[in-house]
């Protein structure tokens, strides 16, 4: 018995084996009937072309300024017009919306600003303090397109703007660890009105993805133009990642 | 700041490097004015029996461009590059200023720029073996022919006799001079490239489609099956490097070879990336696309090569193989017998059935070193035209969209198509209504339970077995299933190893799709129920 069922069980298997195997595909192509045949490459060099792009970056401060390096962080969102000049080069015209949240730790930094903070009454004793600020930028840039095929694909290029933001939106967090956490929270724009700033941009790219660099002179968008709180502003030193969406 | 004004500075040379010097310019002009033609003293008389055949008659876009359109229009260029009569044009060298006045002439119906990129050579042709063995040429030539049965045309004595072929090529190096096609009728060439006559010379590439079209081996073994048509070759293309003035090349010489009375254009040529993307390849935006289809409406057979991207980034064909009424011509392995592995995908991108046909894609030919097998459907193309002009020989009365379908219907899968070999090779006892000389397979098509099998007659099954034990294994078994919109949702090519084979399960695909099967010469089909 034990012979037939191993017997059964072994041409049950070779059944199943060889209508496995009754045929051999040579080549088979399955066809997206919905969309329109597309090329792999990313991103048409087209005359006019519009993309939604979003980024993630770090700040990075002046020495002494207090900056938690590695804290600092930023977002952005934006939609990007790309104007084509010719193969090699386009104009670009970028709105977004960006978010800072700059950390600082006074304790461990000295500094005009840490300084200050420290000696003013409403501060002194916390120790840890953000700055966020909420902005809507806008950059002109110049894009050189490095690529090989370029005359089509975004491929490799090469960015360089200026860049003007309009704070919408400043607040500042301070902490006291040794204060039962208590937080202090000023909302600057209630206070100061608008703040307008400037700098500069650049990107190297590759199809969707650029490295971003932004820099903004000292004071950007800051409380007041005190030097102890110009600190508090834009850092100098933006650099990110960023993709576009489209 | 110091920093980054070098910067601005340093990329400010650099593209420099990249500007454009003169702007070339498309003049496109309202009509054709008021000028007296004479079609008997302008077309070649086979021009003008073409026409007759095909119920082609004499309209406006015949006449030549406007002379006093052409002379208000000078003042206002550098260079006059070309006239085109087909679509009332000019290309010409200006700048933005004078191009914007030129848009104003009354007689001009808008300017555009034109283009000006590199694009890459898609038709390639890679010498895959040198080969000294007589035999072995001989026998490689013999099966690029026989495979399309094409004895059945010179058994015959039909061998494009009394049809124009006009040839379009990067060059004719030596053509004048090699012994495989020294018996060439050449009635006329030019080159389009540097506005002169001598084509013998530039590129060996248009040698080996010539050698496919109608050239021998070693003055006794045909590699095309055309060797007594006429010929007419033109060079339209720079190579290596390509500029999109090859482009309007194109338009001028088809619009030279309908002058001179041309039946059918062999253009082994085709642009891609990245002067184009794949959606663009619909048959009306490319200028070489809209040129071939010109062709076509005058009379002329145009074929031409699918491409040699299905195993890079492009993947499908390129400009003028996605023209509607242009024969694109795929390439498959003559030891397969299924495409070959370079060989670029249809559909065109509004999804019509392309490649139309195909042929062998490896074909021993005319080289630089005498004689070479040379792969790309840069040869498969040719080896379809030398079979279009046999047909045309043989059936003299036919016009162009006659023409056109029956090559598509002597197929040897035809009904069945897919995107990689469309109706298959060209048969030319289907084109002479003769009988089929190989049998056919007994089989059927069989649902069970939710999957289609494919069943092998039992005496006919026997018999194959008793004859060679892996006779399947060697049959090619092709598959379809065409979705809603008329476009192929999938297919394949697979070879069978039972009688009774499972070919799909319905649990795939959508209620109501057709199924169509193509094996050993017949075509059966189901639907999904």
């Amino acid at each position: 018995m034990k012979n037939r069922l191993s017997t059964l069980g072994i041409l049950l298997t070779l059944g199943a084996f060889s209508s496995l195997h009754a045929q051999t595909m040579i080549l088979e192509e399955k066809v997206d009937t919905t969309a329109p045949l597309q090329t792999n490459s990313f991103g048409k060099n087209s005359n006019h072309y519009v993309q939604l792009y979003t980024g993630l970056g770090l700040s990075f401060g002046r020495p002494h300024g207090g900056l938690a390096m590695g804290f600092s962080r930023n977002f952005s969102v934006g939609l990007r017009y790309k104007r084509k000049i010719n193969a090699a080069q386009s104009l670009l015209l970028e709105t977004q919306y960006s978010i800072y949240r700059q950390v600082f730790d006074l304790e461990n930094s000295e500094g005009i600003f840490t300084n200050g903070i420290r000696r003013d009454s409403q501060f002194g004793n916390y120790q840890q303090f953000n700055a966020t600020h909420q902005a809507l930028e806008l950059n002109i840039a110049h894009r050189f397109n490095f690529d090989w095929s370029r005359g089509n694909h975004l491929g490799v290029y090469l960015d360089l703007g200026v860049i003007g933001a309009l704070g919408i939106a400043h607040r500042i967090n301070a902490h006291d660890p040794l204060n039962d956490d208590a937080t202090l929270a000023i909302k600057w724009k209630e206070q100061t009105g608008i703040k307008w700033a400037y700098g500069f941009t650049t990107a190297l790219g590759y199809k969707q993805w650029s490295i971003w660099g932004r820099y903004y002179p000292e004071g950007a968008l800051a409380f007041s133009d005190q030097s102890v709180w110009r600190g508090a502003g834009l850092q100098p030193y933006q650099v990110g990642l960023s993709l576009s969406i489209n | 700041m110091v920093k980054y004004n070098l910067v601005l500075a340093l990329c400010f040379v650099f593209q420099m490097a990249f500007a454009a010097g003169p702007t070339k310019y498309r003049v496109f002009f309202t009509d054709k004015g008021q000028q007296t033609f004479s079609a008997d003293s302008f077309f070649h008389p086979n021009a003008l029996a073409r026409r007759a055949r095909c119920g082609v008659a004499v309209n406006p876009t015949d006449y030549p461009v406007y002379k006093p359109y052409i002379q208000a229009t000078q003042p206002l260029v550098d260079e006059i590059l070309m006239q085109s009569r087909w679509l009332n044009m000019l290309v010409v060298y200006t700048d933005e200023q004078r191009a914007a006045l030129i848009s104003q002439l009354p007689h001009v119906d808008h300017i555009a720029k034109a283009p000006q990129l590199q694009a890459e050579v898609m038709a390639k042709a890679d010498q895959t073996a040198q080969e000294d063995q007589k035999e072995k040429n001989e026998r490689y030539a013999a099966f690029q022919l026989a495979r399309m049965q094409g004895e059945r045309f010179t058994n015959q004595n039909i061998k494009g006799q009394k049809v124009r072929i006009a040839v379009f090529d990067a060059g004719f190096t030596n053509t004048n001079k090699h012994a495989g096609l020294a018996h060439l009728q050449i009635e006329a060439t030019y080159d389009f490239v540097k506005d002169a006559s001598f084509v013998y010379d530039y590129s060996w590439h248009g040698t080996g489609v010539l050698g496919c079209i109608g050239g021998y081996f070693n003055q006794e073994q045909l590699t095309g099956l055309a060797p007594e048509a006429t010929y007419l070759l033109a060079r339209t293309e720079r190579h290596p490097g390509e500029y999109l003035s090859e482009e309007e090349n194109w338009l001028e010489a088809a619009e030279w070879a309908d002058k001179l009375g041309a039946d059918l254009i062999n253009s082994s040529l085709g642009y891609t990336e990245p002067r184009y993307f794949v959606e663009q390849m619909d048959g009306e935006y490319t200028l070489v696309s809209r040129a071939a289809q010109m062709a076509f409406r005058k009379g002329i057979v145009v074929v031409t090569s699918a491409g040699n991207e299905g195993s890079g980034r492009w993947k499908y064909i390129g400009a003028p193989g996605d023209a509607d009424s242009v024969l694109t011509i795929g390439g498959i392995n003559p030891f397969t017998d299924y495409r070959t592995n370079f060989s670029s995908f249809g559909p065109s991108s509004d999804g019509r059935l392309k490649p139309n046909v195909t042929a062998i894609g490896i074909a021993l030919t005319a080289s630089e070193n005498g004689y070479g097998r040379l792969s790309g459907t840069s040869f498969s193309s040719p080896l379809v035209a030398g079979f279009v002009a046999c047909y045309m020989q043989a059936f003299p009365h036919q016009n162009q969209h006659e023409v056109f379908e029956a090559i598509q219907q002597c197929g040897h899968l035809y009904p069945y198509f897919d995107y990689l070999h469309g109706y298959g090779v060209p048969q030319a006892w289907k084109a002479m209504g003769e009988d089929n000389p190989v049998e056919t397979a007994r089989w059927s098509l069989n649902w069970e339970n939710d999957s289609l099998f494919l069943v092998i007659d039992e005496a006919y099954h026997q018999k194959h077995l008793a004859q060679d034990s892996q006779y399947l294994d060697k049959m090619n078994n092709y598959l379809h299933v065409e979705g809603h919109n008329g476009i192929l949702a999938y297919y394949a090519v697979l070879r069978l190893k039972s009688r009774r084979t499972a070919l799909l399960s319905t649990n795939d695909y959508e209620q109501g799709q057709m199924v169509r099967v193509h094996f050993e010469g017949i075509t059966q089909e189901a639907r999904i129920e």
